[in-house]
């Protein structure tokens, strides 16, 4: 029984990393109307940054961000300047197809530099350490992920609805062509909005890459994470978001009690139980 | 009143036809003038051809952008080595039933999927491949995570090696040929038009009585039907089937939506076209390893951005002319 | 003074073309109505000054530069700010916010969220609500309020009447005067013949594309202006 208890617990927790995930590719849906299929190896780009700056300078996992978030909000703000901005306002194939030949060049990159090898960051002992209440036992750095999770997305909903950048975000998701005669470059907020995404892709890739361990093709599994979370907690709604994180965590940590196999398969279930129940998702819109 | 009536541009007709007989015969006979080597080599591009077919006719034409298809693929390759490798069913009958199954297995996948509209229609076509591929890797009789290899007796009843490689060029001959036919026929008929609508609005396509549930359905169960011919009688030729392998998105999708960009998606000769150059590239690029892929996933992006007419496009544009006549005009 | 010009504007939607060598002009402090029926082109003409819709470089003059072809984010910038057709508010943000993006053009003047509501009271009682639950004359004084925001020295004002109740069009008009002596001149589109010649200096009737009258307001004869509109 607390096992059980122990592996909900720990599916909610991964369940705000999830959602920070989901965050990243809703901003971005929702600012350009552009799903993009890159989202999952840009995640992963992100921990193999993180790799990068810790094995080279020798620092602490948490200090890569330093060098991380800079870096993810300039590669965000370089595609979409330089690619993605092309592609917005066309049909909804070219972006798709764009944004999928990314994933190809990334993922393809990245082998080409790091091999197929198995890497995880390494946080040091509060990846141990535990916290005993009972006889259910919940790990700090868990814990320390969830509370991340929660503020990033605290911090995204101040940004959008207390900056003048979220203002100028909301305004262009609504009608691009005015906010345009209102005076914003809408080319460039497209890019910042990339970019802050970039940003939460960001600290969602250093916080994943010490809970489990990554290579150069995990990226889809992060996509499809993603994007089931968005599904599921409903588009436009950044709580609902968090919602959907935590479904999805509980659905495959309850999964992986059953039979550690069926982890990813409980999630993509549950998935398509709730898009068979709910086409809108469990929050609908705003 | 003047009388309209709606014409095809048919004015290569004839040679046309000439060129496929023609084209078609030395096909045929590919086992007498070509090695085993050769035969693998074409009963690929045959395949790869078919499903980039399919797939322009789903996305190029309805609409429907899967990122999918590979989970019909692998159903084909594991319903295949499940009936003739296992419980002794006739080849023919084998293949046919891996398609029929794929077939089937996209109506409820369809029916689910396509309640998300777009882009997200997509990734949820996705998620739907690794269901399968997860499923497949539980299943124990299926060689769970590990897959199975074709048993031999069994291929050796087909033929040595020669007789097999030969026997299944026939048939990725004729599944190829089968599918363009479809597809023609397809895009000629008025569902062709009803197709395009909904493709460049489904709303003002349904105002018009075009049922758009029933024709995505339509084209899905039978591109999932090819995908599953088309896996079977790959990995036939590959006697060895595994779950990554059957389910490959980049295999089964990647490549393929890089053939259709490349050829000229919405044009049925740009599957043609781009099967031609992937296979080129592949050959001159082989020895690349993954810049291999970042290079195609480059001129993929630059074709989607600078020409996304593609290649076909432009000969077209140049020359007026259609392989496969669909142009309608009106003339009074 | 003439601050800003057409000289012989064309103006395609790809291969359509909706104007015919227009040429008006707009000198400071002067109010403009463009009139003419549904579809004639009036909406192009104000795109095409506003930067909306693409014309060639010399077509369009403000303040002796030529801006034709601008992006519109630089029109404005430069001090043409608009009232949109259909309003077309932000619907997702509150009244003040949408007043707040008028501001992004970053044009330094006297208008603030404060002076807009002292020309619009109403608006102050509604200013967290969100655009889409306004009605269409509150909707319209956003619009209007928003366009100030940028401090502009010509307003582009598309359809002043459509979809109002008369009481509110009333009020509307009745701030004109009041821009005008902040500073404002205006190219106003109003399909009203009558409300047209009132409320402003010089009128320009808009047919097919092409201007097929023009005219001082208080010079024109009401049938006469009535007649172009029509075609006869
Ligand atoms: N976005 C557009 N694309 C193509 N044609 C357009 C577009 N907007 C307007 N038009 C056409 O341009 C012409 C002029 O339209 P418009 O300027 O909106 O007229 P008005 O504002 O006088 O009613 C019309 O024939 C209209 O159909
Ligand atoms: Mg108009």
């Amino acid at each position: 029984m607390s096992e059980l208890v122990n592996t909900i617990i720990q599916g909610i927790l991964i369940g705000g990393l999830y959602a920070l995930f989901a965050a990243g590719l809703s901003l971005v849906f929702g600012v350009m109307r552009v799903v993009n299929l890159a989202h999952g190896d840009l995640i992963v780009t992100g921990s193999f940054l993180a790799f990068t700056a810790t094995s080279i300078l020798g620092i602490h996992a948490a200090l890569s961000v330093v060098f991380v978030l800079p870096l993810m909000a300039l590669l965000g703000y370089s595609i979409q300047r330089a690619i993605l901005n092309r592609t917005v306002g066309t049909n909804v194939l070219p972006p798709l197809l764009v944004t999928f030949g990314i994933a190809i060049i990334l993922q393809n990159g990245l082998l080409q530099i790091f091999t197929a090898d198995d890497r995880k960051l390494d946080f040091g002992n509060i990846e141990i350490a535990s916290m005993q209440i009972g006889n259910i036992s919940i790990g700090w750095y868990s814990i320390l992920v969830f509370v991340c999770a929660i503020a990033i997305i605290a911090g995204l909903q101040f940004i959008s609805y207390k900056t003048r950048i979220g203002r100028v975000l909301r305004a262009t998701a609504d009608d691009p062509e005015v906010a345009q005669v209102m005076g914003v470059d809408t080319r460039h907020t497209f890019s910042v909005a990339m970019a802050i995404a970039m940003v939460v892709c960001g600290i969602s890739a250093v916080l994943f890459a010490a809970w489990t361990s990554f290579t150069p093709l995990s990226g889809p599994s992060r996509l499809l994470i993603a994007f089931e979370v968005v599904v599921i907690g409903g588009l436009g709604s950044i709580w609902g978001t968090l919602i959907g994180g935590l479904t999805l965590g509980v659905a495959q940590a309850f999964g992986g009690y059953l039979n550690p196999a069926w982890q990813m398969l409980a999630g993509h279930i549950a998935f398509i139980i709730i898009l068979v129940l709910r086409p809108a998702g469990i929050f609908k819109g705003r | 009143m003047p009388n309209y009536k709606i014409e095809r541009n048919e004015k290569y007709h004839t040679g046309v036809l000439i060129g496929f007989g023609v084209l078609l015969v030395f096909l045929v006979l590919l086992p007498f003038w070509g090695d085993k080597s050769t035969m693998r080599l074409a009963t690929e591009m045959a395949g790869y051809l078919a499903l980039a077919v399919m797939w322009n006719l789903l996305a190029g034409y309805a609409g429907v952008m899967s990122i999918g298809q590979q989970a019909f693929v692998g159903v084909g390759g594991y319903t295949v080595f499940t009936l003739a490798g296992l419980w002794g069913v006739p080849l023919i009958p084998s293949i046919l039933l891996a398609g029929l199954v794929a077939g089937l297995l996209a109506i409820p996948v369809g029916l689910i999927l396509f309640r998300l509209n777009g882009a997200y229609f997509a990734i949820g076509s996705w998620v739907m491949a690794e269901i399968f591929l997860l499923l497949t890797a539980q299943s124990d009789y299926l060689g769970a995570g590990s897959g199975m290899s074709f048993p031999t007796a069994v291929a050796k009843s087909f033929g040595n090696s020669t007789e097999r490689a030969a026997l299944f060029w026939w048939i990725a001959l004729a599944i190829v040929i089968a599918a363009l036919l479809i597809a023609y026929l397809w895009l000629r008929s008025s569902r062709g038009l009803a197709l395009t609508a909904m493709r460049d609005d489904e709303v003002a396509a349904s105002g018009l009585g075009v049922n758009v549930m029933r024709n995505k359905l339509q084209v899905f169960l039978v591109a999932s039907a090819v995908a599953g011919l088309v896996g079977a009688i790959l990995f036939l030729g590959k006697l060895r089937i595994s779950p990554t392998s059957a389910y490959d998105v980049n295999e089964w999708t990647a490549n393929i939506i890089f053939i259709v960009v490349i050829g000229g998606l919405g044009r049925l000769e740009g599957a043609v076209v781009g099967t031609i150059i992937f296979f080129l590239l592949r050959g001159f690029l082989a020895d690349f390893g993954s810049y291999y892929l970042i290079i195609l996933g480059l001129i993929a992006i630059i074709t989607m951005l600078k020409m996304p007419q593609g290649v076909w496009g432009l000969i077209y544009d140049k020359t007026q002319i259609e392989l496969f006549p669909l142009k309608r005009k009106i003339v009074s | 003074m003439t601050l800003l010009q057409t000289h012989n504007l064309d103006a395609y939607y790809l291969d359509f073309q909706a104007l015919y060598g227009v040429s008006i002009s707009l000198d400071a402090g002067q109010i403009v109505a463009i009139i003419g029926p549904n579809g004639a082109g009036k909406t192009t003409l104000l795109r095409s000054l506003a930067g909306w819709v693409p014309v060639e470089r010399g077509c369009v003059t403000f303040d002796d530069e030529s801006i034709g072809g601008f992006a519109a984010e630089k029109v404005v910038a430069l001090g043409i700010a608009s009232v949109p057709e259909g309003r077309r508010l932000f619907h997702s943000l509150s009244v003040e916010e949408n007043l707040l993006m008028g501001q992004e053009s970053n044009r330094s003047g006297d208008w603030s969220t404060d002076t807009v509501f002292d020309l619009f009271p109403v608006l102050q009682g509604l200013r967290k609500r969100r655009g889409s639950d306004l009605s269409g004359g509150e909707q319209q004084m956003v619009a209007i309020g928003r366009a100030l925001m940028a401090n502009p020295k010509v307003l582009l004002f598309d359809e002043l009447s459509l979809g109002l109740a008369p009481t509110i069009v009333g009020d509307i008009c009745r701030t004109l005067p009041v821009l005008r002596d902040k500073g404002v001149s205006m190219i106003v589109v109003e399909q009203d013949v009558r409300r047209a010649l009132d409320l402003s200096d010089y009128v320009y009737c808009i047919l097919e594309g092409k201007i097929n009258l023009e005219g001082e307001s208080n010079e024109l004869a009401f049938d006469d202006v009535a007649n172009a509109f029509f075609g006869v």
